[in-house]
């Protein structure tokens, strides 16, 4: 298992390092990131803006710029911002915290509600039950995410009307002056915290529940569940002791590649619900050309992605013992 | 294969339900369409019920939502851009969310009003005036009671300080914003214990009131750095005034806390010499995108923002329960740039005939006008309509008429050919497409830009529209021939305006903000000669001259005068819009209605 994880660790980081390369390369053509300096009313002097290229090594030819950069990295020089108060590190390292609140949250609902619906569905497939299970999956498989965060948002503001009292909010991680009291905070958090994450994760449900129906159902029809049944086994002991644990083995497979599409998915999350995550920090830092900016998130990104990976390659095995990592 | 338990056929399952199924299965069908139905016809618009007015909100710029409030309760006030940078002064800190938290701590000796007169900071000085005038001597005498949030008294040494971090030949490594006015400066002295503070111009400055705009503690500074060298200058000034959130105030307010998340909680400034404030808290809260202001304005999660108006939001806003809204004149100007470095636009009468055809109403119509039905045509290149100085010359010009006919007429008494189909030079070339470089996603520009591509097509004039997310990169390439963009008109005239019409260096296609290379030797020496008079009337007329020698070249098409759209909680008073100033130029007046 070992030898399995730093394998999977060490080709990572060749891919990291061609992906970096290729987003530097985009970002660095993509526009100046001094334009908007340049832009200003009035316009500030030649020497000003030198100064800024200078700060930003906008002076030095490309490959150097990459190559320091890279260098660095392991040493945490993720580079300066073209934002002079942010530490590229100090910002990943605080948002991250933000988006792994997100993601994880969105995952694990994801998880819970995919496993419930298919197994229910499949339980009681062909019924009308089963039926608007599929319609519903569909419908968040096929509208998009910013769609269903529009309608959650006045949902939720509607909500708040109705109780007279702010229940659920629709911007921001926290509230800005939060309250005192543990229990209190536990709830601001969670307040904002509903609507995103349901959003983030309805689109992992309609496929997630679809894999787990299709799953169940495979596994309910197999030959050991029958001799289960006729064994006299209870149908909650032979659906839950049994038939589960052999059909969530898919969805972990599943889970774990869509991964990386929930960290895409909290982007737009990040945007329209304004949580100060990895996400916003990616196209804060692409508008505003901020080069160095782009290539440190993509790369603690990959890592991330790298890890977590890893860590449901890990989880299967324990599902299914017959699997072993060399 | 199918488990035959599991196997249901849909034709005979309604029929094989019991009546108790059918009905629990109808009555949660009933609720799911009640639950996805009442969220939607929930209505949001209308007026309140309350004593105060919501809606659209009107009255004289200066005294608009005018009311008598209580004492205490947090506002909070929505910003747009991230902070990059705490230091109003400098080049990457000059950004909106900035300024609105600078007017705030940072004090300035003459503030902006809302219809772009001036009004002395009477917390800051008891008066401020040109003593002599050779050399330009002006004389500050600061209140004794005015002092920082640390306690320590607001003197001439902070006039100093400000005055050296932008004036290149004190500091040539500062990253100022800008040093109009402030490279002229001679000498700053401080006398009666720093609280008269006496500036020595090195040569006359008519627009002196833009000087000290927003003071920085050079007290603070000197803990930084040293203040007496330009290295240490230069390193208070660009690293430490710039990465650190100001503890420091001479305002109504001093920032408890910045939040990661980039937001800003202010509280009262026990040390402040003014009015207590109503507010208890004065929070500024970042949201960059302006349709989540909306919504969280809708929820309460915030008090007020301050957009960019385009249609939709308006609407949006309109529909808001509870909520008040002004929509009022900007002092920014919305206009067409010609650049004079395209052969084709060197001819005088080409440019009279685009800008002739171009009809300015239509595209007020199809833009502003969409919001405020009261929008006109800009009639002036160097005024807003609110700003003494302003005078209708463009219309005896045909600015904006939408006359093809007449732009026909000027263009064939040039010796023009093909006017109405594929315009032909006097030398026999075809006059190529023209380019009008736009930023994606902005959709009152690109219905404006498809206006005056129609309008041009009438006489004989193709223009081709490219999309770009780097408008300065483009236009300093020089890959345009007409462009569309904002000038802030603000009331130091010469000043701001000078660098977008002043002459370039021989040799060079643009310099300063003049990106379209005009250039009048006239309008240099007028604009020269504004700045440097001593007297008020002397300076108005050099400009209105400008004026009028600027709108004969034909080099710029003036549109209309910008809008600004500010919607609020309807129960908070005395809070307005102010192009220059931004709405917390008065915050220690904000508060909710008794």
């Amino acid at each position: 298992m070992v030898t399995y994880v730093l394998r999977r660790l060490a080709l990572a980081i060749p891919i990291a390092v061609v992906a970096t390369f290729v987003v530097f390369l985009m970002v660095s053509f993509s526009g100046d990131p001094l334009a908007d300096l340049k832009a200003a009313t009035p316009p500030p002097s030649p020497r000003v803006i030198e100064l800024e290229e200078q700060r930003l090594h906008l002076d030095q030819p490309l490959l150097v710029r990459y190559g320091n950069w890279l260098v660095g990295l392991p040493q945490g020089e993720f580079g300066p911002s073209v934002r002079t108060n942010v530490r590229i590190d100090e910002e990943i390292l605080s948002r991250a915290a933000v988006t792994f609140r997100l993601v994880i949250g969105a995952f694990l609902l994801a998880l819970l509600i995919s496993v419930v619906i298919g197994v229910i569905s499949a339980y009681r497939q062909r019924t009308y039950v089963d039926h608007g299970f599929s319609f519903a999956a569909l419908l968040f498989l096929s509208m998009p995410t910013f769609w269903f965060a529009v309608l959650l948002k006045q949902a939720g503001i509607s909500l708040n009307d109705l109780l007279g009292r702010d229940v659920v909010y629709t911007v921001g991680e926290g509230s800005i002056i939060p309250p005192t009291g543990l229990a209190e905070r536990v709830v601001d958090i969670a307040g904002h915290m509903v609507l995103p994450t349901i959003c983030l994760a309805l689109v992992s449900i309609g496929a997630w529940s679809r894999f787990q129906r299709a799953a169940m159902v495979e596994v309910l029809n197999s030959d050991f569940i029958r001799l289960a049944r006729s064994k006299g086994l209870s149908r909650n002991r032979v659906l839950f002791r049994h038939a589960l644990r052999a059909a969530l083995i898919p969805l972990v497979t599943v889970s774990s590649m869509d991964i990386a599409a929930l960290v895409s998915g909290s982007v737009v999350m990040e945007k329209v619900f304004q949580w100060r995550g990895m996400g916003d920090f990616l196209v804060t830092s692409i508008s505003q050309r901020d080069a160095y900016a782009v290539m440190s998130w993509l790369a603690v990104t990959a890592v991330t992605v790298v890890v977590l990976n890893l860590i449901c390659d890990m989880v299967y095995g324990l599902l299914d013992p017959r699997i072993r990592y060399a | 294969m199918l488990s035959r338990d599991n196997r249901a056929y849909h034709s005979t399952e309604w029929i094989a339900m019991s009546p108790a199924s059918r009905r629990r299965l109808l009555c949660m069908a009933s609720l799911a369409v009640t639950v996805a139905v009442v969220p939607a016809c929930v209505a949001d618009g209308g007026s309140s019920a309350g004593a105060r007015p919501t809606g659209l909100v009107t009255g004289d710029l200066n005294t608009i939502n005018q009311a008598d409030v209580a004492d205490g309760g947090t506002a909070t006030y929505t910003i747009f851009n991230p902070i990059s940078n705490w230091n109003r002064l400098h080049a990457n800190g000059s950004t909106y969310s900035v300024i609105d938290i600078a007017s705030v701590i940072m004090p300035g000796v003459f503030t902006i009003l809302p219809d772009g007169s001036l009004q002395l900071s009477k917390n800051l000085v008891e008066d401020a005036k040109v003593a002599n005038n050779n050399p330009q001597t002006i004389v500050y005498r600061l209140r004794a009671d005015a002092k920082w949030s640390d306690g320590q008294p607001v003197t001439a040494d902070d006039f100093a300080y400000t005055w050296k971090v932008q004036d290149p030949d004190k500091c040539p490594e500062c990253q100022a914003a800008t040093t109009a006015g402030h490279e002229q400066i001679a000498s700053v002295e401080g006398t009666d214990g720093g609280k008269t503070v006496t500036v020595v111009m090195e040569k006359p400055y008519s627009e002196w009131q833009q000087l000290f705009s927003s003071l920085l503690p050079a007290h603070v500074a000197k803990t930084y750095a040293p203040v007496d060298s330009p290295a240490g200058l230069a390193k208070g000034f660009n690293e430490a005034f710039a990465t650190k959130a100001p503890t420091w105030s001479a305002g109504p307010f001093v920032i408890a806390e910045s939040t990661p998340d980039g937001s800003v909680v202010m509280t009262r400034n026990g040390a402040w010499n003014g009015p207590r404030p109503h507010l208890e808290k004065l929070v500024f809260r970042l949201i960059t995108d302006t349709t989540q202001q909306v919504t969280a304005l809708q929820n309460h999660e915030v008090d007020v923002i301050y957009p960019t108006p385009q249609v939709d939001l308006v609407e949006q806003v309109k529909g808001l329960r509870e909520v008040a809204y002004q929509v009022t004149p900007a002092s920014h100007a919305h206009q067409m740039f010609l650049n004079l470095n395209s052969k084709p636009l060197q001819d005088r009468a080409l440019r009279q005939a685009i800008i002739t055809a171009i009809d300015a109403k239509e595209i007020i119509a199809k833009t502003i006008g969409q919001f405020d039905e009261k929008a006109e045509p800009l009639r002036s290149h160097l005024f807003v309509s609110n700003q003494p100085g302003y005078e209708d010359i463009h219309s005896a010009r045909g600015y904006g008429a939408g006359d093809a006919t007449a732009a026909a007429n000027i263009l064939r008494q040039a010796g023009y050919t093909g006017v109405g189909s594929k315009l032909v030079a006097p030398n026999g070339q075809p006059v190529p497409a023209l380019r009008l470089p736009l930023r994606g996603g902005q959709r009152l520009t690109t219905d404006e830009a498809e206006l005056i591509k129609n309008a041009l097509r009438a006489i004989g004039v193709e223009v081709s529209i490219v999309t770009t997310n780097d408008l300065i990169a483009v236009a300093r390439q020089g890959n345009w021939e007409l462009a569309l963009g904002n000038l802030n008109r603000s009331p130091f005239t010469a000043t701001n305006q000078a660098p977008y019409y002043r002459t370039c260096p021989p040799g060079q296609n643009f310099c300063g903000f003049n990106l379209g290379n005009y250039g009048n030797a006239e309008v240099d020496k007028l604009f020269e000669q504004a700045l440097t008079t001593s007297s008020a009337d002397e300076r108005m007329a050099h400009l209105r001259r400008v004026n009028v020698l600027i709108a004969d070249d034909y080099a710029f098409l003036p549109l209309y005068q910008q809008r600004l759209l500010l919607a609020y909680r309807g129960d908070l008073a005395n809070i307005r819009a102010n192009s220059s100033d931004f709405p917390t130029y008065n915050s220690h007046e904000w508060g909710y209605v008794r």
